[in-house]
């Protein structure tokens, strides 16, 4: 399955792939776009949950010239598995096959699989494809430099290895999510969207790439089990050094600057509903700036806010000041208009946004249109964002397509990389094995 | 008790690679990822050292450049030299270290290295296959490329803190802003994609490719962090906004996060909240469709009230239950799953006469374990070392 535009960086690195919903789904999403040949497997009891999830309007919004937000608010949900947007977006150059793990027949066919490919990943709980005998050391037995990776919620050890996770399990129990919001007595809240859905893959997508490099180098595979929370723990190192060394435990702070002096710094009311604005000021140049953009109020003139030190005093009548002025402003042009005065300024940017008004993601293109089987073409958003100039990436990976519909693939896999015919390929369906 | 972090007795991955870098915060966490899989990372700062050095906080709330705990963190497993660029012997001692050089990760903001002659042009000439990797705000093109930008800024920019933050007080009203989540994510996850790109680069170098360069956008990083929040928009037009999570308070005053998603077995929990007498919580559990599960933390808050967080984590993860405690960092370091699996590591100061304790690892791996130490350099720490290395192999 060549393509003119296809990627390179992992061309010719096939992976089974067992994963499941967003987390371990999202790191073989990255490697596709490295145009690595990606075979998801499904079969008629275990199709992705996320197929059941967002599935896509009737038509696809246009990738034009950005326009101000018009979209449908919502379309008629059709419970079929071939049309979730999310699925596609997570699942896009993949070859989707249907096999059955759980038959006999279906796990000699996948063994055969493994045989022929270079990385292993699975996303289901520890104990899974222990029961089905398929442990790393059978898969090595099968393949002998294969590199096998598992993503189970908790990992594949330890007293809470079994129970469930989701991402936002993980976001708690690693101490990220706990860090967002006002100090008590309010709540934390957390992320709303899934961040420990979001960011494992690139631990899982490093981790193989980190592997096939040394393989490459010493022919040897290796087994790695990556849970889920682990990659949260590591992301808050600063709050366990700060714990460790100082025996300070962490608190929520709002938006404020506690670890690097800057007054104002903070996230500020803008025209119209629900539009923001975050500032940050970390000098007296920005300060000074700040100040003449507003025109010179005479608040901006009292001794609370004539230095750094004095403004971090009096934060809260600051931001109350401040916000009086942009709260009449639209978010935007205020930006343009700070950003212009050498003050960091950012308006905050809504999914709708970003797609719709971000000139700058335009530019970087950072949406690329895909064709879909199913649901014809559509923007998919990008898993893998860095320009690597001599070998881009692409969404769209080998297939030059969103996600596979289910079994999409299964005549590739199965007769032209397994060598079945006809005949035994219609007698595995009859059979319900794919 | 965590393991204490021993010089590179294991293999690493990318044992063979060397790495420079070069710039401030927004590049350290790619240093670190490289280095954590085995690359020797140098750091490369001015005499006056990385801006970094000035976040805080700070070992006994001294402020120093050698006591920032967020250098420590971000600088682990790297080694450091001083020099400066603007000097003729710095520049020899930068061409030197260039030519043994795979891969450098440039933070230093558009244009900088190339306005001293030494960007990427410059670096592919005296090493044609050199990878090279420039981190910037907003990457090297479009509208924003010069705006300035800071961790609130991308954070705002690039939708995560849109997402983040409480209930609306009515419909579309809230009196609450968006909030940032701490932990410096933006420059965490600009590093994570930079990190990718690398390994991405070093593999199409082992085949036989070219080297080459990238160019890595904190904003790109930034604008895919937030889930499935931009398909949702995409394929279904909702612009997905804040909500505080489903989560109930326990008895200990830590909230519990409940996922009402399969494998719950809610005839279970029915019947174990029964136990406690709440039966009308009971039924409703019993009875309630399990799809709607945002009704989940009205019918556990009674039940979950009456014992500590961690209690009512381990009862409903045996029902199935997805339910996670939201604790502190420094919680799990105690907690027996996470010193089942060693996620902490003392990494010792020698300077300090004490050892600190890290997060060890992102995941597990015997074969090529995690290189989660030694400690960060002090400012110039390496720098003779190093100088000497580079003489002895040019003799």
């Amino acid at each position: 399955m060549t393509n003119a535009i296809a990627p390179q960086p992992l061309r010719g690195v096939r992976i089974v792939d067992l994963t499941w919903m967003l987390a371990s789904a999202g790191t073989t999403v990255i490697l596709a776009s490295l145009g690595a040949e990606v075979i998801r497997i499904e079969w008629p009891g275990h199709l992705d949950f996320t197929r059941r999830q967002l599935q896509a309007r009737p038509k696809p919004p246009p990738l034009g010239p950005l326009k101000a937000p018009a979209a449908p608010k919502s379309m008629q949900a059709v419970p079929e598995a071939n049309l979730s947007g999310l699925f596609s977006d997570r699942n896009a150059g993949k070859l989707g096959i249907t096999l059955n793990m759980r038959a006999p027949e279906g796990l000699e066919l996948f063994k055969k699989l493994v045989g022929i490919s270079d990385i292993v990943i699975e996303g289901f709980r520890p104990n899974a494809m222990r029961s089905w005998g398929l442990d790393y050391e059978t898969l090595k037995s099968i393949k002998s430099d294969i590199i096998y990776l598992q993503m189970a919620g908790f990992g594949s050890t330890g007293p809470y290895s079994g129970y469930a996770s989701y991402g936002p399990t993980a976001q708690v129990m690693s101490g990220i999510g706990a860090l967002t919001g006002l100090p008590e007595p309010h709540p934390p809240t957390m992320w709303n969207h899934s961040y420990m859905d979001v960011t494992p893959p690139f631990y899982g997508a490093m981790a193989l790439m980190a592997a096939l490099y040394y393989r490459n180098r010493t022919g040897k595979g290796q087994y790695i089990d990556q849970a889920q929370y682990e990659p949260g723990l590591f992301l808050s190192g600063t709050a366990v050094l700060e714990y460790s060394a100082n025996g300070r435990r962490s608190t929520r702070v709002g938006n404020r600057s506690p670890y690097l002096d800057a007054a104002p710094h903070g996230i500020y009311r803008c025209a119209g509903e629900d539009n923001w604005i975050a500032i940050a000021v970390f000098n007296e140049q920005e300060w000074t700036a700040l100040c003449r953009e507003m025109g010179y109020p005479s608040w901006a003139g009292d001794s609370r806010f004539a230095d750094m030190r004095n403004r971090l005093a009096n934060l809260d009548l600051l931001d109350a000041h401040l916000e009086e002025w942009t709260k009449k402003r639209e978010k935007y042009a205020l930006m343009y208009q700070l950003q212009q005065a050498g003050v960091a300024a950012g308006a905050v940017q809504s999914p709708g946004d970003k797609f719709e008004r971000d000139p700058q993601l335009k530019v970087r293109g950072f949406f690329v249109d895909l064709p879909h089987t199913r649901l014809g073409t559509w923007p998919h958003t990008r898993h893998f964002t860095p320009r690597l100039t001599r070998t881009p990436a692409h969404p769209g990976g080998i297939t030059q397509r969103g996600a596979p519909c289910v079994g999409e693939d299964n005549n590739y896999v199965f007769s032209t990389l397994l060598g079945l015919s006809a005949e035994e390929i219609a007698a595995y369906e009859e059979r319900g094995i794919i | 008790m965590p393991a204490t972090a021993g010089l590179h007795s294991t293999p690493g991955c990318l044992d063979d690679v060397r790495v420079l870098e070069i710039g401030d915060q927004r590049g350290e966490y790619c240093g670190m990822l490289l280095a954590g899989h085995g690359a020797d990372v140098i750091k490369i700062e001015p005499p006056t050292g990385s801006p970094s050095r000035a976040i805080g906080p700070f070992y006994q709330d001294i402020r120093d450049p050698d006591r920032s705990l967020f250098f420590w963190n971000y600088n682990r497993a790297k080694r450091g030299v001083v020099i400066d660029l603007n000097s003729s012997e710095g520049r020899d001692f930068y061409t030197a270290l260039i030519r043994t050089a795979d891969a450098v990760v440039d933070s230093q903001g558009p244009d900088v290295m190339d306005r001293l002659g030494l960007g990427y042009d410059w670096a592919a000439e005296i090493s044609p296959n050199i990878i090279y990797c420039s981190i910037t705000p907003f990457g090297l093109n479009g509208p924003w490329r010069d705006l300035k930008a800071s961790d609130l800024v991308h954070s705002a920019l690039g939708g995560m803190a849109y997402c983040c933050g409480y209930d609306p007080v009515e419909g579309n009203r809230w009196d609450t802003p968006p909030f940032n989540p701490l932990g410096w994510q933006t420059w965490c996850k600009a590093g994570e994609h930079a990190a990718m790109a690398v390994m991405a680069a070093l593999l199409c170098r082992q085949m036989g490719g070219p080297g080459q360069f990238i160019d890595a956008a904190i904003h790109d990083a930034m604008a895919h962090s937030t889930e499935g929040t931009v398909p949702r928009y995409i394929f279904n037009g909702v612009d997905q906004t804040r909500r505080l999570p489903m989560q109930v308070r326990c008895a200990d005053g830590v909230y519990l996060n409940v996922l009402g998603l399969p494998p719950a077995d809610f005839k279970k929990i029915s019947e174990m909240v029964a136990r406690d007498g709440l039966v009308e919580d009971a039924e409703a559990l019993r009875t309630t469709d399990p799809s709607r599960f945002q009704a989940l933390p009205s019918m556990l808050a009674r039940w979950a009230a009456r014992r500590p967080a961690m209690e009512a984590f381990r009862a409903l993860q045996g029902c199935g239950l997805a339910a996670g405690a939201v604790r502190y960092a420094e919680d799990m370091i105690a907690d027996p799953h996470c010193q089942a699996r060693q996620n902490f590591v003392e990494i010792e100061h020698p300077e300090l006469g004490r050892s600190f304790l890290y997060p060890r690892q992102p995941r597990q791996q015997a074969a090529t374990p995690w290189r989660s130490g030694p400690r960060a350099p002090l400012l110039g720490e390496h720098t003779e070392a190093i100088r000497r290395e580079l003489l002895t192999k040019t003799e």
